[in-house]
């Protein structure tokens, strides 16, 4: 569990063992102060905002100058990320395999906190970088030149409906053993878990093209779908422009799938977030079933009834287009994005914050043998960021601000999609369900 | 969402409510069984700081007893958990990061001052089993 990686002691690293520590649940009077706000935003939206379709990913923003745009697209930023992602791949896979399997071996650190948490939020800043230093592209790129083929080119296309839902799975692969698997903060079953990622994504690429990963590697597609929010992004035709992020994430690419993917993030952090409360931890040590299974059934209930409850409400919001519900629910799937992206910074601020920092103590020594080879290992653990008061306002302020993006790209989307007539009244059931979100998640942050 | 979102509200209301389990007691060794929740006078004195918080808790059969619960102290309370287990193990307060081993049919007191924030588990390492989680707020 999460938990494990904790340290909190600030300035010291734990000689053995492992720290925890969870955050103090939010004051009352925040989560009720959280709600009230996102339950005004919402209805006052609905009222106030625009009647006709505002955000037009292919013309809005400010293009970069010419100049800064062909810096960026050019080949020795595209190759230096490249080369980047490989070097501090290796760097990371050299700890998993030759590092001492400890608490202080930095791995898991790098995988759950850096990789997890860390990238997705880096995207929500400057865009998505991860398909830019992603390992497997680059090893997937590598493989195309000894083969002699182009990279875009599998044995086959991509088949349309296949859509997000190769990435929900491999996501979900992923919560789960972040969330439930036994033992795995342990190099070998981390090094299990990458091995088969590796193999089963290299495979899929081969047949498919690299077009897979934009829509299969689910650290890739969480990643593009923060950096959505990022100000930083392209319009329709590629180019570089700086602009609103709520354009941006108008602009995500409608495919099946998408509400999976996002219900697999959301439904997770939900989990994660119940796992901690004390009546969970009961239920896991004295259920009828043993904790990987209640874990398991518990993980996968969060996700169903998150997404489930989506399909739901898009289903009721979209009716009078004369489209199947899944459809509809595909176009307005990416207002749940800043919902989830709110979310994961409510839920995993202090954890980024504190082991994030004890990650890069971490990796000066990489193999357990004393050294410090990045000149980081003296670090202490700074936990002035994850002060409770702070981090209490961090969380609260994240989830109301999730929301308030949401109602407003779901109120653009479905002026656009929905009958003049109905374009108000409609958009009730998708603003209940983002109510629900939060209050939940306001909830859990409260209770849990 | 919102309905289980509330179930749980409750369930952890009662899950925490669990602190009658700790007792309020002098800071002379008591055994007192006697429930008085510390969170019970209105206001800190020096007399309560001096006090210290005693949370007993067993295990037999790999189940818990009380049933794992949440223990909010205030911060720098004084904390004495008295843990008796039916099998050789270790117990471990993480973020405190103290370990002590319990031996079968003994009881073990392992004695904090809770000067660090947020919730904190009390876990067996053999048993892999949470005993109780610490909320010092």
């Amino acid at each position: 569990m999460m938990t494990n990686l904790v340290t909190m002691r600030a300035g010291e690293l734990l000689a053995h063992g492992v720290g925890g520590r969870d955050d103090l649940p939010i004051p009352f009077t925040y989560a009720v102060t959280g709600a009230a706000m996102a339950l005004v935003a919402s209805f006052l939206a609905l009222g106030l905002l625009w009647r006709e379709p505002r955000l037009d990913p292919a013309r809005a923003g400010r293009p970069l100058p010419a100049g800064v745009a062909r810096v960026f697209d050019g080949p020795v930023v595209r190759g230096g990320l490249r080369v980047l992602g490989a070097v501090v791949t290796a760097y990371v896979v050299m700890a998993a395999v030759f590092g001492r399997d400890d608490a202080l071996n930095p791995t898991a650190g790098v995988v759950y906190v850096l990789l997890w948490i860390g990238v997705p939020l880096l995207s929500v800043l400057v865009g998505p970088v991860w398909r830019l230093v992603s390992p497997l592209r680059s090893l997937h790129w590598l493989l195309s030149r000894v083969m002699g083929t182009r990279p875009e080119d599998g044995m086959a296309p991509l088949p349309p409906w296949l859509g997000y839902w190769p990435a929900a799975l491999s996501l979900l692969a992923f919560v789960w053993l972040e969330l439930v698997a036994p033992q795995n903060t342990t190099l070998p079953v981390l090094r299990t878990f990458f091995a088969a990622y590796l193999a089963v994504h290299l495979l899929a690429a081969t047949y498919w093209g690299s077009g897979w990963f934009a829509r299969g590697d689910g650290f890739e597609v969480f990643s593009s779908l923060a950096g959505r929010l990022s100000p930083l992004g392209r319009r329709t035709d590629g180019t570089l422009v700086l602009r609103n992020p709520l354009v941006g994430v108008a602009g995500t690419p409608v495919a099946p799938g998408l509400f999976a993917v996002v219900g697999v993030l959301l439904g997770s952090t939900a989990y994660d977030s119940m796992a901690g409360s004390p009546w969970w931890v009961s239920a896991l040590q004295s259920g009828p079933f043993s904790a990987e299974v209640t874990g398991t059934l518990g993980l996968l209930g969060l996700v169903a009834l998150v997404t489930a409850a989506f399909t739901a409400a898009a289903a009721l919001s979209g009716r009078g287009t004369g489209r199947p519900p899944l459809e509809v629910g595909g176009e307005l799937a990416h207002s749940i994005v800043p919902i989830v992206i709110g979310y994961v910074v409510a839920h995993y601020w202090s954890l980024l914050v504190l082991v994030g920092q004890q990650t890069v103590v971490q990796l000066s020594d990489p193999l357990g043998t004393g050294a410090d080879w990045l000149g980081t290992g003296g670090r202490g653990v700074d936990p002035s960021l994850a002060d409770p008061t702070l981090v209490a306002l961090i969380q609260v302020t994240a989830v109301v601000t999730g929301h308030v993006l949401g109602v407003v790209l779901a109120h653009d989307r479905a002026i656009a999609l929905l009958p003049r007539r109905r374009a108000v009244t409609g958009q009730i059931p998708l603003l209940v369900l983002m109510i629900c979100y939060t209050v939940g998640g306001l909830t859990l942050l409260f209770a849990a | 969402m919102l309905l289980a979102a509330a179930t749980l509200l409750t369930l952890s209301a009662c899950a925490s409510g669990g602190d009658s389990q700790s007792a309020t007691t002098p800071a002379t060794p008591s055994t007192s069984g006697a429930a008085s929740s510390p969170s019970g006078s209105p206001s800190p004195t020096e007399e309560e700081r001096d006090q210290v918080v005693e949370v007993r808790v067993s295990v037999a059969d790999g189940k818990v007893k009380p049933a794992t619960r949440r223990v909010e102290v205030e911060r720098d309370s004084q904390v004495r958990l008295l843990i008796t287990s039916d099998v050789d193990d270790d117990v471990h307060v993480h973020g405190y990061d103290i370990e002590a081993t319990l031996e079968a049919g003994r009881t073990t007191t392992v004695e904090l001052v809770a000067d660090q924030q947020g919730v904190f588990e009390v876990e067996t390492h053999d048993g892999g089993l949470t005993l109780l989680q610490l909320q010092v707020g």
